[in-house]
Formats: C-alpha cells, structure tokens, sequence
C-alpha cells in the first residue's frame, strides 16, 4: 500500500518552500550575526564573534534579557495555574459547559493588537475603568503602564488574560484523557476530593502539563506584539524584553549585524531551555 | 449539602473567570460606540444611551482603516489558500507513503513554532528589499507563510492518517489515479478538518503584527493591525477610533471562532492526546 516513489511529489512543495522559508533566512541570520552593518546597504564587513563579545557588556541587552526572563516564567505560572482551575472547572460543570469555554476561551481568540490596546485603554491613568474602580473605593489612581515598577507587571498580567484559555483548552483535554475508573478505584479505597486530586490528577496530567508549559515559555520568549504596542518596551526600558529590544536595533537603528547576533542569542537560549526541559521531564517519567 | 455547596462555588468561580475573560472585550465593544464626551469623561458611561456611530464613521471615512481591513483580508485569504493547497498535498504525502525522512515535517514543524521571529526578521527584510517585494502584499503572504505551512502540514498530516485507505483503495480499483482519488474522494471526506486547518492559518495571519510593522511602509500593504498601533502611537490619541478599530479587526476572527468552534475545538483535544 505504501509506494516509495510517489509520495516524494506530494511531499516537495512544502518541503522546498519551508526549507526556502525558514532554513535559508536562519542560515542568513547566522552570517548577518558576524558582519556588521550600520546603514542599510548590503555592504558587510565580516567582523567575527565581536558583536556576540559586545552583547556581553551591553547592559540594553543584559536588561532586555532580565526582563524576558522575568516576562516568561511569571506569566507561564499563572497561565498554567489560571488555566488548570478553569480546566477543573469546565470539567465539572454538568450543565452549560460549552457555553462557559466558548466565553472563557475570548481572550485567546480577539487579535493581539485588540487585546493590548484594549488594556492600554484599561489602564489608563485618567480615563481607564480599573483607575475609576481603585478611585470609587478611595483609592488613588495609579499609573500603571507609566511607572517604571509597574510597566513590566502590568503587561504580564494581560499575557495572563491573553494565554490562559489555551492552557485551559489543552488542560481540559487532559482531564478528559483521565480515566473515571481510577477515580472510583481510589474512593473505594477511602481517598477523599484533594488527596486524589493530588495523588491522581496532578501525576497524570504531568505530560500535558510539561508540553503545555514548554510551549507557553516558548511563546512568551518570542513575544512581541504586546509589550510593543503597549509600552514599546519602557518607560526607560523597563518593559522591554528581547523581542521588541532586537526590533528597535534591527529597524529603528537599522544595526543589522547587532540585531541578527542578539537574536542569534535568543534563539540559542531558547534551545538550550528547552532541550533540558525535555530531557529534565523525560527523566522523571522514567522514574 | 455539601455537594450544593460544591456545585455553587463552581459555577461561581466560573462566573469570576468568565467575567475576567470577557470584560475588556465588552469593555471595547461599548466604548467603541460611545461619543468623545463619553469616553473621556472621568465617571465611565456605561449606557449607549449615547450611543452613536461616530467612531466608525470617522475611522471608516477619514482614515485608511479601510484599506488596511482589505490588504489584511487578501494576505491572509492569499496565505491560507496557499498554505492550505501546499499542506493537503504534503499531508496527504506524508499520511500514505513511507519515506525515510518521515521525521522531516516534525523537525519543520517544531522549528516553525520554536522560531522566534525576530531571527528571520533582519535576513527577510534584507531579501524582500533586494527583490522589490517591501511594502508589498506578495512580500508578506510570503514571509507568513513561514509559520503557517508547516503547522497546517502537520494537522492535515494528522486529519488524513485517520481516514481509512480503504476510501482510496476503492477509487484506485475503479480506475482512479492516486491524485483523482486525492481529489475525488480524500478532500470532499475532510472538509471538517481542512476547514479547521484554514481557520486556524487565516487567524493567524490576520493577526500578525511583527512582519506587517517592519516590512510595509505605506498604505499600500499595510495590515489592520499595524494601522490600529499607528492610531496609538499619535501623541493625542483618539480612543474612540482605537477602540472601533480594535472591534473592527477582531469581527472576522470571532465569526469564524463561532461558526466553527465545535470542530475546531474538537481537533484540537484530538490533536494534543497524540
């Protein structure tokens, strides 16, 4: 039934055109990272490792890279723990579970740009609706997007709103995957609600869990829209994570040699993460 | 009692988490119809009692949010249709036949997903311009077709591996070429699938930002999103606009969301058990 032959036309547009796609700008990338080129012309001077030994001392990249760091891991947590109480949650309901994820699931499906300014217009120190709650309880308005110890929080906690339906779409199936039968075997053997949730979900759902996670922290490293269109990384840079860091050096200072070795960077961190992620979960699963 | 109590407080937290999702929607969709004394006004107005259409008539007639709402259509109609073809035949091909490197897809596919974009930002924007394809719908149909051939590739691959090949084989035994039998019996039994497939890839496209903001630089590629962020980056910025034009951009992806959120969620739990 399956020939050898074939299959290799159906197989070739694709396989050209993504390896034409993606293979040949990463490969781009890599050479642009050793050149460098300061105005936009294709005149490259071939300069070595020196914009990767530059990154080191570049304290715009140290402070992008913090925040991506910071960026990523808050905002997978609560998307995770966010989206396993929603998923809990669906799966409990008897009645209007459809109904409940479809609205649930809203701020995964509105577009990016929807979405930031959306919150933009939330936080808003005048005019914004979560400044008059704060004011009709005597509160004092806060500047959210504007205070350099607020930006970064604030725009973490709409990558929270924006993610956490799809942990929860993804978790929901999870919990659908468990079988009832273990349940009722463990209350036959007197365990009560939170010792089996914690004995037998939780262990179960440990794949879906550590897929689910390495794909958000992936997302969140390479996250742009955002953080761009609400803050444009500041004030004073402290919101601004590698992604929109590497945007401004690449078309606003058009420093191509510089932005392709940061990015060069990021992809490799990147990597590097999620190969020990793997290989860190995989292990347990063996155990 | 006590399983009242459980049933009460589930629904209440659901309640919470529905509230928390949809507000700044609604948020937007109300404001959007509110006239300038509305929105900025200190108290937030929450009757339409005032309603009017004033921020659509302004962002519709005297901006080019038109124009952006119709280059974002074709690119993102072009991207699908294009990545749609491409997947069926790809998926299909790595469905039915054996090959060596059948891990190839996976590999793309992983890479697509991993990608962080802003590392093929600087060499596609060098060789766009080298062709002439900057600030051109072409240009950005195929910088995204980047991310999204190889993941409808790899739902179709999924979506096809589950129909029989007793379909084809019957075909072949009537006489069908393997591509008539792609075409004449495969495709009709996979509308579903590849419905969800194109949805998920138009979505996508139309929403993309990074490409759109850094490879065009007129009005004549521009996408919706960018020109909404252009809105914003004004020094006075006009709301009303922003949030008619926010609702605007998020109108296509919701009616395609509710047409087809049964089977989209559905291959989508199928998708992640394996």
């Amino acid at each position: 039934m399956k020939k050898r032959n074939k299959g290799i036309y159906y197989v070739l547009p694709v396989l050209i055109v993504s390896g034409l796609l993606i293979l040949f700008p990463l490969a781009y990338n890599v050479y642009i990272s050793f050149t460098s080129s300061n105005i936009y012309s294709l005149e490259y001077t071939f300069v070595g490792l020196q914009n990767y030994k530059r990154l080191l001392g570049d304290e715009r990249f140290i402070n992008a890279l913090k925040n991506t760091i910071v960026w990523s891991f808050s905002s997978v947590l609560f998307q995770v723990v966010l989206g396993l109480i929603a998923a809990i949650v669906i799966n409990s309901v008897t009645k209007g579970q459809r109904i409940i994820q479809a609205l649930i699931m809203v701020p995964w499906i509105i577009p990016g740009i929807a979405a930031a300014s959306s919150w933009r217009w939330l936080y808003h120190p005048d005019f914004g609706f979560i400044n008059y709650f704060i004011r009709s309880f005597g509160g004092k308005p806060v500047l959210w997007l504007g205070n350099p110890n607020l930006a970064l929080p604030s725009v973490i906690l709409v990558n929270i709103w924006k993610m956490y339906p799809f942990a929860a779409l993804m978790l929901t199936a999870g919990l659908q995957s468990i079988p009832i039968s273990i349940y009722e075997a463990a209350k036959i053997d007197g365990a009560g609600r939170a010792s089996a949730f914690f004995r037998i979900t939780l262990p179960m759902m440990r794949p879906i869990l550590s897929v689910l996670s390495l794909l958000l922290t992936i997302w969140a490293f390479n996250a742009f829209d955002f953080i761009y269109t609400m803050t444009e990384g500041g004030p004073a840079r402290s919101s601004e994570i590698l992604g929109v860091r590497i945007y401004k050096d690449a078309m606003k200072s058009q420093m191509f040699g510089r932005a392709a070795a940061q990015a060069m960077t990021l992809f490799v961190l990147m990597l590097i993460f999620s190969i020990f992620y793997l290989k860190l979960t995989y292990k347990r699963s063996d155990e | 009692m006590r399983k009242h109590f459980a049933t009460i407080s589930t629904y209440l937290v659901a309640l919470l988490l529905i509230g928390f999702s949809i507000f700044p929607v609604i948020w937007m969709f109300t404001s959007s119809f509110l006239p300038a004394s509305d929105i900025y006004s200190v108290t937030p107005k929450f009757s339409l009692r005032n309603g009017t259409f004033e921020n659509y008539r302004y962002v519709l007639g005297e901006t080019h949010t038109l124009k952006y709402f119709w280059n974002s259509i074709i690119i993102a109609l072009c991207t699908t249709l294009i990545s749609i073809i491409l997947a069926i035949l790809a998926g299909y091909g790595f469905a039915r036949f054996r090959f060596s490197g059948k891990n190839i897809l996976s590999i793309f596919v992983l890479l697509s997903q991993m990608l962080p974009l802003v590392v093929v930002l600087v060499p596609l924007y060098l060789v766009l311009s080298k062709f002439g394809l900057l600030d051109t719908k072409t240009g950005l149909v195929l910088a995204y077709l980047i991310f999204t051939i190889p993941l409808s590739t790899w739902f179709l691959r999924g979506f096809f591996e589950t129909i029989p090949s007793e379909l084809e084989e019957a075909a072949l035994v009537d006489g069908c070429t393997r591509f008539g039998a792609l075409i004449r019996v495969i495709i009709p039994v996979s509308t579903p699938g590849i419905f969800a497939t194109a949805t998920y890839a138009f979505i996508v496209a139309w929403q993309e930002f990074l490409f759109s903001l850094s490879f065009t630089l007129s009005h004549d590629s521009r996408t919706l999103p960018v020109g909404i962020s252009s809105f914003i980056g004004q020094y006075n910025i006009n709301w009303g606009a922003v949030m008619a034009s926010s609702t605007l951009v998020s109108i296509p992806v919701m009616v395609l969301f509710l047409a087809f959120y049964d089977q989209f969620v559905q291959s989508f739990t199928e998708g992640i058990i394996k």
